[in-house]
């Protein structure tokens, strides 16, 4: 049991949870501002075609336009990117994909907005256009960009690959492939930009990364960083989706150009068609094992559409790289990723970053080979789990917390008989499937990877938490207020967040890969000692006493005689003298040389991961195909629980988010040409589709460098959960999905056709 | 291939006239940019996809008698066009004698949706998908439709001329639609296979209706409408023909089926292929059916 604590462990009540149900949060859309302005965005009709002409000055003649933008006004770069500089803010000569910026238009109302856009001439010259990683690398395909379409390649291999196919006694091949798909939050991009008090070109952005959003904006206006304020608004949700400043950096440039306040609404089509998604992937697996199940080789051959621009292209290939182990020891492995451009909508960073991709074909792969020794898969997966001494196949030893496996495999074999009890509805077959994942946190090592907050005492003696990194929805803000609490011994209650605005938070990076409260939470532990120290220091001084006979505990600071006196008079008094006390701290994600490989490429390998399972039971109708999923137990090692409701939440929402990756979702191009880009083609899980029930298992095997043992878990209750669905289809019917998402056609169509 | 260029519903004029003679000649007046307003769950989103771009939407819920909703014990139901789904799925008279209706309305989105969704909206926009269409086509739903020369009756057999095309000319309104009494202890049920447990489409949708018929050479009248497989809403004769003249036995639904199967000509997209919708025809005509015998005889 873990010891007694304030906070630490309890499902305190979110302190944004009130605003948002009552609908009283501000999203960028429900900020009051005067006089603002409607910014609408001119986007390509066409995949990939050759602009000749534009002309806008039919637009400008319409009463209520401000102004239409385009390239040739961007006083600044005019070409942006995350990690690649390949995407033009607003395109030139060429556009690439269906949905493309072309021309900005700032109006007074909506309906000139609307005529506006009609009015902007455009002639195009179509051009040739790929929508398939592997056909755009063949010879005489469309060149997407002119360095040619292969973004990047990873070649990561460990052991003989020869050597291990030659003692295999099984040798298995299959190809895998899985959809694009999109992050689908309640609120689409959005921002909204303006001048602030002082005459600062102001952006509040909905974004994962707002100091990041703030370096492009002012690239493209031509200023220097601290000339531009970002604020983060309410984000109703991200998922990876909302890491890419494109529409901020749009925003930023019409007010920049009109003086005027502009605020940007994307439409879901253009959530579509214009951001990140999830990429599709084909994946060639040839897997050799012992007749007794050992496994002795892997070789994976992985295409990843990136689509138009890189976007996380290149770090999502990396990781997938990593993640196609899974949790076994395979001795000879080799994965080789090809990242490719083409004329598809782009992706890039997405809950999960390549691990969801990665597992559907692993775990996959284990269940075909199970079937092919007529082993238990469960068995087969006991017999090939990584140990603690075991290294990952990028050298980096697994460590302590593949401690939790044989646990993992415990409690989803209990989960596994006793689901298998449940009977299936008259005329359904059930099925009951599994999958272990493996997800890293953090950014990989040589990605600077920091978090840096501050805490600050209240004048009346509440805490005052400035966050560096954006809450997003998913409770980090909640997490981070606790573990300052429990490190300061005051009640939850009195702890506060402001949001980032550059203004006055510290840099704390992007919200992203499940790094955030560990690395939150270690950052401000160590702002907390620090800001104990200095608020000793002050009470010395106002006391007359020496520091040294003075204590801190439980938000009292402890005279020798032993009374105690609260922070609270110090605060106020320190406010008098106008004094802050205050401080900040940065965490650095941890890569010690001694244990840190240096042979991979930027961004590899990750240093700390956690492990988990998920079993499923599904209910399949043999002749119409559908498929329900009626029970789910979602098993994590999360290293220790800091708000269990929203850890469990978390997790939940991943397990349903996935259901979507394995039965329905695809944006895929329809036979008009045009890509799925509505939620009418587009199905997501509503709650009628999801269990009713789906059981949290938490694990708490603490990671020794994170606060109160934290590990992550942002994103790896959604990564088992697409092949524990297939396994569950196979075991139910023995229809074998190598593809998602799994349609009642594909299953009734092999059943009728075999 | 163009794209909306504007991200919201564009504007309209809303017209709420005080008659039906006023909203027919409204609508008639302004042929081609004016369109009768009912639930409006078609109208918006077509609108906002850049599909429809009419100036004026005329509102004809609350005029004269369209918001009845009347069970005659001889005459039957009468269901006014600004009537919802989920009014008439919870009266009482519509679940006794229409139970495919309201098993119908049922499958159609969400609560929330059906408080705004009517049946003669959904027979108006005369979707292929539609799913109460089957029903009202399997009652002999009779249309009253309201134009300039006044008050005439449009039958859903003959209504419906393609994918949202029907007999309808500007100035038309649907003011109600009319459901004969079906044969004493008639029933039967409403099959809709969508890629997701409710909310979706549907990729094959099947009505089935049946009763006893003493005059038949089987005994029972079985009819059989299907969705999403045609151009327009189908109701597969042969079924009714074959069943009426052949034992019911088991052989004799799959036989029907099968009819249903050939009867139909099915499209591929982003739900379903046209092979797996014939397939699925088949298949769920015979669930179908064998549904509906199992409901006459009491079994279910």
């Amino acid at each position: 049991m873990p010891p007694e604590t304030i906070t630490i462990g309890k499902s305190e009540a979110r302190k944004d949870g009130w605003t948002k149900a009552s609908g009283q949060a501000l999203y960028v859309g429900d900020i009051p501002i005067k006089h603002v302005c409607i910014g609408a965005v001119l986007r390509s009709p066409h995949h990939h075609a050759r602009i000749l002409a534009i002309d806008p000055s039919p637009a400008q003649m319409i009463p209520g336009v401000v102004a239409v933008i385009t390239a040739k006004d961007i006083p600044g770069e005019k070409i942006h990117g995350p990690l690649v500089q390949d995407q033009p803010v607003l395109a030139m000569d060429i556009v690439r994909h269906m949905g493309e910026p072309i021309a900005l238009v700032v109006t007074e109302d909506k309906t000139a907005a609307e005529k506006a856009l009609a009015a902007i001439q455009v002639e195009y010259e179509p051009l040739p256009a790929v929508f398939d990683a592997e056909k755009a690398l063949q010879p005489g395909a469309p060149q997407v960009h002119p360095g040619g379409n292969l973004l990047c390649e990873y070649d990561v291999s460990d052991g003989d690959l020869q050597e291990g196919f030659s003692q295999a006694e099984v040798i298995l091949e299959e190809t895998f492939q899985v959809p694009r798909i999109s992050p689908a939050y309640l609120e689409a991009e959005s921002s909204l930009a303006y001048f602030d008090e002082d005459g600062t070109l102001t952006v509040v952005v909905s974004s994962q990364k707002p100091f990041d959003d703030r370096h492009h904006i002012a690239m493209t206006c031509g200023l220097q960083d601290e000339q531009v304020r970002v604020k983060s608004a309410v984000v109703g949700g991200a998922f990876g989706g909302k890491e890419d400043s494109e529409l901020h950096i749009l925003a930023g440039l019409a007010a920049w150009i009109t003086k005027r306040p502009v605020r940007f609404l994307n439409n879901r089509w253009e959530s579509f068609l214009a951001h990140p998604k999830r990429h599709p992937a084909t994946l060639h697996y040839k897997l050799g094992a012992k007749a007794d199940g050992t496994l002795i080789a892997l070789e994976a051959l992985v295409h990843m559409d990136t689509g138009a621009y890189a976007s996380y292209g290149p770090a999502v290939g990396g990781l997938l790289t990593e993640m196609v182990q899974g949790a076994y020891h395979i001795p000879n492995l080799r994965v080789l990723t090809r990242v490719v451009y083409t004329n598809s909508p782009y992706s890039g960073a997405m809950r999960g970053f390549g691990s969801p991709q990665a597992h559907f074909a692993t775990e996959s792969m284990l269940d075909i080979l199970a079937s092919r020794l007529a082993m238990d898969p469960l068995e087969l997966r006991r017999k090939n789990i990584l140990q603690p001494e075991d290294h990952f196949f990028t050298r980096v030893q697994v460590g302590d917390t593949a401690r939790s496996l044989p646990l993992i495999l415990a409690h989803a074999d209990q989960a596994r008989q006793r689901l298998r009890q449940l009977p299936a509805a008259p005329g359904k077959q059930s099925g009951v499937g599994f999958a272990l994942s493996l997800q890293s946190m953090g950014l990989g090592h040589r990605v600077p990877d920091d978090s840096t907050n501050r805490l600050e005492w209240s004048p009346e003696g509440r805490l005052i938490v400035y966050l560096g990194s954006p809450e997003l929805g998913q409770g980090m803000q909640t997490a981070v207020e606790q573990i300052a609490a429990e490190t300061l011994g005051i009640p939850y209650q009195i702890v506060d967040t402001i949001d980032v605005d550059s203004r006055i938070s510290p840099n704390g990076g992007v919200t992203c890969a499940s790094r955030m409260t560990y690395l939150l939470g270690n950052s401000v532990i160590l702002a907390a000692h620090k800001l104990t120290e200095e608020t000793l220091n002050y009470a010395a001084r106002t006391l007359n006493l020496p520091r040294a006979k003075l204590e801190y505990r439980l938000g009292q600071v402890i005279l020798p005689d032993g009374r105690q006196m609260p922070v609270s008079e110090f605060c106020g008094r320190a406010a008098e003298d106008g004094i802050v006390l205050g401080a900040s701290a940065t965490f650095s994600f941890p890569y010690p040389a001694e244990r840190t490989p240096e042979h991979l490429p930027i961004g590899m390998p990750h240093m700390m991961h956690a492990f988990g399972a998920n079993v499923v039971r599904v209910e399949v109708d043999p002749e119409l195909g559908t498929v329900e999923v009626k029970d789910m137990v979602a098993i994590h090692d999360v290293g220790r629980v800091i708000n269990r409701a929203g850890v469990e939440g978390q997790v939940e929402g991943g397990a349903v988010m996935a259901m979507g990756y394995a039965l329905y979702e695809d944006v895929c191009l329809k036979e008009n040409q045009r890509w799925v880009d509505s939620f009418t083609e587009y199905l997501i899980p509503t709650a009628r589709d999801i269990p009713e029930n789906i059981e949290v298992i938490l694990l708490e095997l603490p990671e020794l460098s994170g606060p109160f043992g934290v590990k992550g878990i942002a994103e790896m209750g959604l990564v088992p959960v697409a092949p524990a669905i297939a396994n569950a289809v196979f075991e139910a019917v023995g229809v074998r999905a190598r593809e998602l998402p799994i349609t009642p056609e594909k299953i009734a169509l092999s059943l009728v056709e075999g | 291939m163009t794209i909306n260029a504007h991200p919201e519903l564009p504007e309209f004029d809303y017209i709420r006239p005080a008659t039906l003679e006023e909203a027919s000649r409204f609508l008639s007046d302004h042929a081609g940019e004016a369109r009768p307003l009912l639930g409006g769950t078609d109208i918006f989103v077509r609108m906002r996809d850049g599909f429809w771009h009419d100036k004026y939407l005329v509102d004809v819920k609350n005029l004269d008698g369209t918001d009845n909703l009347h069970f005659h014990p001889t005459a039957g139901l009468t269901i006014g066009a600004g009537v919802n789904m989920n009014r008439v799925m919870t009266m009482l008279e519509v679940q006794q004698y229409y139970p495919v209706l309201a098993e119908a309305c049922r499958s159609v989105a969400s609560y929330q949706l059906r408080t705004r969704a009517t049946i003669v909206g959904n027979l108006c926009n005369a979707s292929p998908a539609g799913d109460t269409i089957g029903a009202c086509m399997l009652y002999d739903g009779v249309l009253k439709v309201h134009g300039v020369d006044g008050y005439r009756d449009e039958p859903l057999k003959t209504f419906f001329l393609g994918p949202g095309k029907t007999v309808l000319k500007p100035g038309d309104i649907a003011t109600a639609i009319q459901l004969p009494r079906p044969p004493a202890g008639s029933t039967g049920t409403y099959i809709k296979l969508g890629r997701n447990t409710w909310s979706d489409l549907s990729i094959v949708g099947v009505t089935a209706l049946g009763s006893r018929e003493p005059a038949s050479a089987s005994g029972y009248s079985f009819h059989v409408a299907l969705a999403s497989v045609a151009p327009v809403p189908l109701e597969v004769p042969a079924v009714h023909s074959y069943l009426s003249e052949n034992n019911i036995t088991p052989e004799a639904f799959i036989e029907a089926a099968r009819l249903a199967q050939q009867a139909c000509n099915p499209i591929d997209d982003v739900r379903g292929s046209a092979r797996y919708r014939k397939a699925m025809v088949k298949k769920l005509t015979e669930k179908a059916l064998l549904i509906t015998l199992d409901r006459l005889e009491g079994r279910e």
